[in-house]
């Protein structure tokens, strides 16, 4: 019979028996272990999901990214190698035109007053420029150029002349081109890009032709740049190379050079050995209309050369 | 008589009473289910968190390092494969090459002025651009002065009408505007003299 009451001191439970306390705590402890249990398998769920949906968002991408460098990898491993197999092309020469011709040392400016010189006096000579000033130029100073450790010198060059409407052009084009050696050298930085995105396309081991196209003298590429192209079309063979050397033509250097280095100017380059031209910056440049076909322009630029 | 019938137990103590009897089995599941996924995600999940990479299985944590790793090689061979294409390399005559960067085609855009300027009016050199000053710098700058005439009274607008011409120029990034003027001449002529400075992109 099961009692009404419950227990009193003088009706003791036995000891051996288990109680309805120890029961309901072991009930507790069962209940508190699963729960924890429960917990654990939640975040364990959430980690499998976690991780294959990082497979599925990264991973898949990144594999397909890995392949894509290990190709590209692969790629200009060859071109690296094909490079250091044909060595320095025309490297030396270059370093040479550079030295003596571009950055003169101690900023000699007698190259930059016989470039003016020149072609002013083929223009004199067809009428095309008149009351041309002496030119100025100034003592060599120190430049200092951003991210450069080796001394360079500059010197002040300053004239003023009248000149033909039509050859203002052609003047700022040579001004622009003062200091170009190479194909390389008139490429923007999309441009290089560009052409070596499609070089990889190809035969890496054709990178060889590339370089020999980017170190074409560039007055010989303004003069004549079919030569040049086909030999760099024959190492690469498309039409997206085809189409890039017809824009590479239309920008507005190459365009403008070309008019330039075809016409008397360039002639007067060649005839009297002045091409690599010196390095020339413009400070600025004044353009005044002078009526019946004349502007007259006064000049100042800066002429640079490696300090000693 | 009072009414003795026995109360209708509630469900409290009766779902009270489920759970000592539920506790342990629901331990069990949830310790197996416990050790299931952690058997999982020791050997099944890594086995599934693979991805074939040329025939090769690897996982992400591998992938990304090898991308970083690729990365940076791809970085020095393009280096190494640009110091070998190029003819000159001499870091001082770079560095003059970018800080002087393209001179503008003064030429062509002293043309393009001069259309802008005839097509704004029908009389011929109404607008009349004198002078083209070009100043090349961190931002070039182009400076054009001139004068508005053969208008009459209609100079300083015909002024404005340029000045706003010039800004929708793409090659123009700002225009510091001119002196909005006219001048009356003792012949009673009128023009409005300028000095526009445009900054260039």
């Amino acid at each position: 019979m099961i009692s009404e009451f419950p227990p009193t001191a003088a009706d003791p439970i036995p000891p051996s028996a288990p109680g309805p306390q120890p029961a309901r705590t072991r009930t507790a402890l069962l209940w508190t272990a699963t729960v924890g249990l429960l917990v654990l398998a939640g975040l364990l769920v959430q980690e499998h999901v976690e991780t294959l949906r990082t497979v599925q968002q990264q991973g898949l991408p990144l594999a397909a990214e890995v392949a894509t460098l290990e190709r590209r990898l692969a790629i200009l491993t060859k071109q690296t190698q094909a490079l250091r197999l044909t060595g320095d092309i025309a490297g030396g020469t270059m370093e040479e035109d550079l030295r003596l011709f571009v950055l003169p040392d101690g900023g000699d400016g007698a190259r930059a007053i016989a470039l003016l010189n020149a072609v002013l006096d083929a223009w004199r000579a067809d009428g095309r420029v008149k009351d041309v000033t002496p030119i100025v130029l100034g003592e060599p100073e120190p430049a200092a150029v951003e991210g450069v450790s080796d001394p360079l010198v500059r010197r002040t060059l300053r004239f003023t002349m009248q000149l033909r409407d039509e050859d203002l052009g052609d003047f700022t084009t040579l001004l622009r081109l003062a200091g170009l050696l190479t194909v390389e050298d008139a490429l923007t930085s999309e441009n290089r890009a560009e052409l070596l995105a499609l070089s990889e396309a190809g035969n890496p081991e054709q990178i060889t032709s590339l370089s020999r196209f980017l170190s074409t003298n560039l007055l010989a590429y303004l003069r004549d740049p079919l030569v040049a192209e086909e030999r760099l079309l024959a190492a690469f063979p498309t039409d997206a190379l085809t189409a890039f050397l017809r824009t590479f033509e239309r920008t507005s250097l190459i365009r403008d050079g070309m008019a330039l280095a075809r016409g008397p100017v360039g002639t007067v380059l060649l005839k009297e050995k002045l091409w690599p031209l010196p390095f020339l910056s413009v400070s600025s440049l004044e353009v005044e209309e002078k009526g019946g076909g004349w502007v007259r322009v006064e000049v100042q630029a800066l002429a640079y050369g490696r300090g000693k | 008589m009072p009414n003795t019938s026995p109360a209708i137990p509630s469900d409290e103590p009766a779902f009270a009473n489920l759970l000592p009897g539920l506790a342990m089995p629901i331990f069990v599941f949830a310790a197996v289910l416990v050790s299931l996924l952690s058997l999982s995600l020791s050997i099944v999940l890594p086995a599934l968190a693979q991805v074939e990479v040329n025939g090769e299985l690897r996982d992400v944590h591998s992938l990304r390092l090898t991308q970083e790793r690729m990365n940076a090689e791809l970085l020095h061979r393009e280096q190494e494969r640009d110091r070998g294409l190029l003819s000159v390399t001499d870091p001082a005559y770079d560095a003059l090459k970018l800080c002087r960067g393209d001179l503008l085609p003064l030429a062509a855009l002293r043309e393009q002025l001069r259309n802008l300027a005839a097509s704004l009016v029908s009389e011929q050199d109404t607008i009349a651009i004198g002078q083209y000053i070009f100043t090349p710098g961190v931002e070039d700058t182009l400076t054009l002065t001139g004068d508005v005439r053969n208008v009459g009274p209609r100079s300083m607008t015909v002024l404005a009408q340029f000045t706003e011409e010039l800004r929708r120029l793409p090659s123009v990034t700002a225009v510091k505007p001119p002196l909005f003027q006219r001048v009356e001449e003792s012949d009673g002529s009128m023009h409005s003299p300028f000095r526009i400075v445009l900054t260039l992109r």
